[in-house]
């Protein structure tokens, strides 16, 4: 079986944690207690293709910074998380990106962009459009999920499984990226 | 000490139960990992307050727990006796460990001061994490799965699928940056490596750690989801839990949001008491300053209506000394007629002199009693009548009498 090394980044509360137990284990965290770093581990098939997930959930506070790039390098598919109720965690995903460009010395790296606590609709700071257009500014798919009520979590990380599939044929990446912006 | 209590007992039970062998051995793997995870992020969170260094608990913890991990069911060495010597882990990675670039095994194996192989296992260690290269020698080693299988036997931990995760669960400690001195007595490897499991036995941050994290949220304002239940999720490797514990640990943990939330409005209740025990204090001030400014107010009052009194009399005094005055020029008036009696002759002017003596004490009390110039003109007029009692004065009488 291949192995993914997925990294979750995103700012302090998004939801980062939530989403990938949600996925790992198919329950959903209430509490919030900030994460230092966890590792989870998890089989998946994608495409009738079985695959091994290992899946960074990262610190979103500023106080572990210091270790994203170490986190940027070991990794090889990025799901970058904002909040749909809180503007300023999208604005504070775009340096992310950055990052991940400037560390990996490559633009294609893979990567989705994804906005969580969609089950939140009456308190949404960033409309869907936003998102979108960001994501076809890098050329990846864009998401909204839920890890509450548990919507798009399965597809995200099976769509990262694919773009990290996608990356390992550069020809075919060009194709993919442009034309599998998922709505 | 506790994978080496498990073994001693599989040990001694020689012809147990295979299964419950596996259990105990797979227990023990999972055991390992989880304080290694532990352990990693205790490292982790205490590194970006301090200065980790050889006296660092966390890290001594740390450094034990990697130890047994990477000498959980090493084998020994055959000899030409079909002896089985012990071995050290440092066997095992300074084989598996030479591929790596600019690798310090060279360095460990040459140094002097360091004798045993366990001893040079632990400074490796230490040279490793100092070179934010433990996670890339873990994975190298790992992924030589020849020499690993020819030093482990079956069903060590880093043959499992629990060492998979080993090298990501490392990879944070490249950010920390190590201090350690390997010319001491610190390295010598005669001691066992000794985990201490109390503080893993449930993972908290530190406060400062929290007080930060939280200090951040509130300056970036993000939000956070809580609800009334509660669910910590533990990592995929937890144990499997029976249902009624799982239940009695989800009440011990609405009870614990509870209490928490419980403390929180005591704490906020004692806040607004002194809130409004400093309030009431103040208004007591006030009312005290307002009852003052009431006093001062009506003394100047009384004050001033007594300047008021005292200038109306003023006032009546100037008054009565007007009236004395036409008193005075009244007084005047009736010297005229004394001059008249004058040019009648001697009796008459005898005359005279008598009624200026009669006159003259009366004058004299009116000038003591009034302290104005009109009354000293009059008796310096009185002066000149007491002249014209001389003879030559006489003749000078009849002068003034035709005028």
């Amino acid at each position: 079986m291949r192995e993914y090394k997925v990294v979750v980044l995103g700012s302090g509360g998004v939801g980062k944690s939530a989403l990938t137990v949600q996925f790992v284990t198919g329950t959903f965290i209430e509490k919030y207690d900030p994460t230092i770093e966890d590792f989870y581990r998890k089989e998946i098939e994608v495409d009738s293709s079985p695959s091994v997930l290992e899946i960074l959930d990262t610190a979103g506070t500023e106080q572990f910074a210091s270790m994203r790039d170490l986190y940027i390098k070991n990794g090889q598919g990025f799901i970058l998380v904002y909040s749909l109720v809180n503007q300023q965690s999208f604005q504070d995903i775009k340096p992310m990106r950055d990052q991940i460009v400037r560390v990996k010395r490559y633009e294609k790296v893979p990567l989705i962009l994804v906005g969580n606590k969609v089950d939140l609709e009456p308190e949404r700071e960033v409309m869907s459009s936003e998102g979108r257009a960001l994501a076809q500014e890098w050329g990846c798919p864009f998401m909204e999920t839920s890890a509450k009520s548990k919507s798009m979590v399965d597809e995200l990380f099976a769509e990262i499984v694919r773009q990290m599939n996608y990356s390992s044929l550069p020809e075919k990446q060009d194709q993919c990226c442009t034309t599998c912006v998922v709505q | 000490m506790a994978s080496r209590s498990l073994g001693g007992l599989s040990g001694s039970r020689g012809g147990g139960k295979k299964s419950l062998s596996a259990r105990n051995a797979a227990v023990e793997r999972r055991n390992l990992i989880t304080v290694c995870r532990f352990s990693v992020k205790t490292l982790i969170d205490r590194s970006c307050f301090e200065t980790i260094d050889d006296s660092s608990p966390e890290f001594n913890n740390f450094a034990a727990v990697l130890e047994q991990i990477l000498s959980h069911r090493l084998k020994g060495q055959v000899t030409w006796f079909g002896y089985e010597s012990p071995r050290s882990f440092w066997d095992y990675i300074r084989v598996a460990c030479r591929k790596v670039s600019q690798n310090c095994i060279c360095s460990i194996e040459n140094m002097e001061n360091v004798s045993s192989s366990r001893a040079k296992g632990r400074a490796w260690i230490r040279v490793a994490l100092m070179e934010k290269h433990l996670s890339e020698y873990i994975s190298t080693a790992l992924r030589d799965f020849k020499t690993t299988r020819r030093f482990y036997e079956e069903g060590a931990i880093v043959l499992g699928e629990e060492a998979n995760m080993l090298a990501g669960m490392l990879l944070g400690l490249n950010a920390i940056d190590f201090s350690f001195c390997l010319k001491g007595e610190g390295l010598d490897g005669t001691f066992p490596a000794v985990i201490d499991y109390t503080p893993y036995l449930k993972f908290e941050q530190s406060s400062d750690s929290i007080s930060s994290d939280e200090e951040e949220l509130r300056t970036f304002g993000s939000s956070d989801s809580e609800g009334s239940t509660p669910e910590n999720v533990g990592p995929p490797l937890i144990l499997d839990e029976n249902s009624w514990f799982n239940k009695c640990k989800r009440v011990r943990q609405k009870y614990q949001l509870t209490l928490e939330q419980k403390g929180y409005l005591e704490e906020l209740l004692r806040l607004r008491e002194n809130q409004l025990s400093e309030s009431v204090s103040q208004n007591k001030i006030l009312l005290q300053r307002i009852e003052d400014s009431d006093l001062a107010h009506k003394l100047e009052k009384e004050q001033l209506e007594y300047i008021i009194v005292e200038l109306q009399d003023q006032l009546k005094s100037y008054q009565s000394l007007d009236q004395l005055s036409a008193e005075v020029s009244l007084s005047q008036a009736s010297l005229d007629p004394g001059h008249s009696q004058e040019g009648d002759g001697k009796q008459d002017s005898l005359n005279f002199i008598g009624e200026g003596k009669e006159d003259t004490p009366s004058l004299l009390g009116l000038c003591g009693s009034l302290t104005s110039v009109a009354s000293y003109k009059s008796l310096t007029s009185l002066k000149s009548n007491d002249c014209l009692a001389s003879p030559t004065t006489e003749i000078t009488s009849p002068g003034l009498t035709p005028s």
